[in-house]
Formats: C-alpha cells, structure tokens, sequence
C-alpha cells in the first residue's frame, strides 16, 4: 500500500462505519472503485470485524443458570397497579381513621393538637439560639 | 415474543418470562464479559452480577429510550469498566488455551469436525482474545459492543458516555490494528 492510500483509510473507515458526510462517501467510494489495494484492505476489515464477533459467541460454564436461579430466589420488583395503590390508600387512611375514633380524637381536635404540637416544636427550636446568645454575652462580660 | 413484552411480564410478576430473557441474553452477555475481562471465573461472576442487577432494576428499563439488549450490554459494559478499574494492577488476564476449550463448547459441538480446523480455530480466538486484552479498556469496549453487538457508532458513544469522534477514532485504531496483527500470523 503506498502512502497516499494510507491517507484515504481513515475516511474509508468512516464510510464502511456508516458516518462519513455525503461528500465523504462520494470520494471514498470513488478511490475503492479505482484501487484494488484499498479494496483489500475494506475487506480485510469486514473480516476483522467478523472474527471479533466470533470471540464472543461462547457459551457460559454448565450450572451458570443454576447458580443465577439460586441467587435470583427473591420476588421479582414490580409496579402497582393503580386499582392497587387506590386500595393500599383507601385502607391505610381508613386504618388511621378508626385508630383516632378509637382513641376519641376528632378530627377538629387532631388539628388544634397539631397546631399546638407545631408551636412547641418551634418555641424548643429557638432555645438553642436563647442559649447561645446568653453564653456569648456572658463570654462578652468575662473578656 | 418480544424482549419489552417479556419485560413487562416480568414486572407484572411473572419470573419465567426473566428466566426466558436470561436464556436468551446468558451467552452474548457472557461473551462480552470474558472479552473484556479477558477471565472466564471473573466473566461468570460478573455475567451473575449483570443479570441480577438488571432483575432489580426492571423497572427502569424504558423501551422508549432504546432496546433491551441495547440496555443489558451497557450495563454489562460499565461492569466490566468498573471492575477493570477496581482491578488495582491493571494486568492483563489473558485466557489459558486450556480455559479456552472449556469455554468453547459450543464451537466444539458445532460443525467442525476436521481436528486441524478446531486447532486453527481456537488458536485464531486465543489470539483474538489476547490482541483485544492488550487494547485499553475503552477501546476494546468500542470494538467489542460495534463488532460483537452490532451497535451503531452513536450508540457505542451514549453506551461509553464519550463523543461520537472518540468512538470512530478508537474503531480505526483498533480494527486497523487488529487487521495489520492477524495478517502477521496469517490468520486474515
């Protein structure tokens, strides 16, 4: 091969790949029809490409699928329907309801206990901030 | 029936229809892993890995965004990478002529009958293997999901997450590359 064919291999490749632009193909097709060299050579790797092919065409060791059997014995994942999930909501909310009827909550009640629980959450969450200003000032007094 | 339709079998609780895409898949995936790691123990752990992570992750395979066999090599694929990389040393784990044999079952059941053919034919896979081994990981990705799997340019890129011009650049190296080697020893 001489070395201007060297020089239309890259672009001879991209057009046996499939991605070489339209004027691209239009040269390379041209050159291939003109140079037996070149024609070798496509050949030779569309025969490259077949040998490759033909190193992964093997076959797992015997016992593959039993060991991937044993190692898949969990239940299969799964999307709920939504006659499920309408179901899985209907009984959880209805759960939760007979639960605070039981314990003698309304719902008015559920929501001033709330609103209640709520502030206690936010008054104990300024504490720390009441401290630490208490001991910065303290620490401003001592220095 | 179609690997989608299977798919959905699947999610819908049906196990048989993931043992079918299991037998379906078990060997190129296989494959894949035993060129790629260049070791038939680590390629049978790895393979066990692919398929388990595909049976829990189903649910996110999308049909819309591609095949599923498009999808389970990409996963066998980034396994393989990572692996590689976890590999501290780096060697290269070149397949024994012995393991070779084991591996090759179903070329020895098939029509070969002539001993000198299957002689010459495991030795042109030995050293196919050892010529893909000695390409850095990458690379030898790209050839293996174009040529093996019959991928498209882009898609090896998506599947490799590198640039459509890497993808073509390391095809050209490698295939030229593996092309000038074969015909060295005559096997081209």
């Amino acid at each position: 091969m001489n070395d201007e064919c060297r020089h239309w291999l890259p672009l001879l490749h991209d057009w046996l790949e499939g991605v070489a632009d339209e004027e691209g193909a239009a040269l390379a097709q041209f050159h291939l029809r003109y140079c037996p060299d070149c024609q070798r050579v496509v050949a030779e790797w569309q025969a490259v490409a077949e040998r490759i092919a033909e190193a992964l065409a093997v076959s797992p060791p015997k016992g593959f699928d039993r060991k991937l059997g044993q190692r898949l014995c969990v239940p299969a994942p799964r999307l709920l329907s939504w006659r499920e999930l309408t179901a899985s909501w209907l009984l959880t909310t209805g759960a939760v309801s007979a639960a605070f009827l039981w314990l003698g909550l309304s719902p008015l009640t559920i929501v001033q206990s709330l609103s209640d629980w709520l502030v206690w959450v936010g008054a104990w969450s300024a504490v720390p901030a009441q401290w630490l200003q208490n001991l910065w000032e303290n620490l401003s007094r001592l220095v | 029936m179609d690997d989608a339709k299977l798919v959905r079998r699947c999610l819908r609780g049906e196990t048989t229809a993931f043992d079918l895409l299991v037998h379906r898949y078990r060997d190129r995936v296989y494959g894949l892993a035993v060129q790629m790691l260049g070791d038939a123990d680590w390629a049978e752990d790895l393979a066990q890995e692919v398929f388990l992570r595909a049976f829990s992750r189903l649910t996110l395979f999308d049909p819309q965004r591609g095949s599923f066999s498009a999808w389970l090599m990409t996963m066998t694929t980034r396994l393989c990478l990572n692996a590689l990389k976890g590999h501290a040393a780096q060697e290269q784990h070149l397949i024994p002529l012995d393991e070779a044999d084991e591996m090759g079952e179903t070329l020895m059941d098939e029509a070969c009958p002539n001993p000198e053919e299957i002689w010459w034919e495991r030795e042109r896979r030995a050293l196919i293997g050892q010529l893909l081994a000695a390409l850095p990981p990458m690379q030898r990705a790209a050839l293996l999901l174009r040529y093996g799997e019959d991928m498209s340019v882009q898609e090896v890129a998506d599947s490799l997450k590198v640039p459509v011009g890497t993808v073509k650049a390391w095809l050209f190296r490698g295939r030229e590359g593996l092309r000038r080697r074969l015909k060295e020893v005559g096997l081209l």
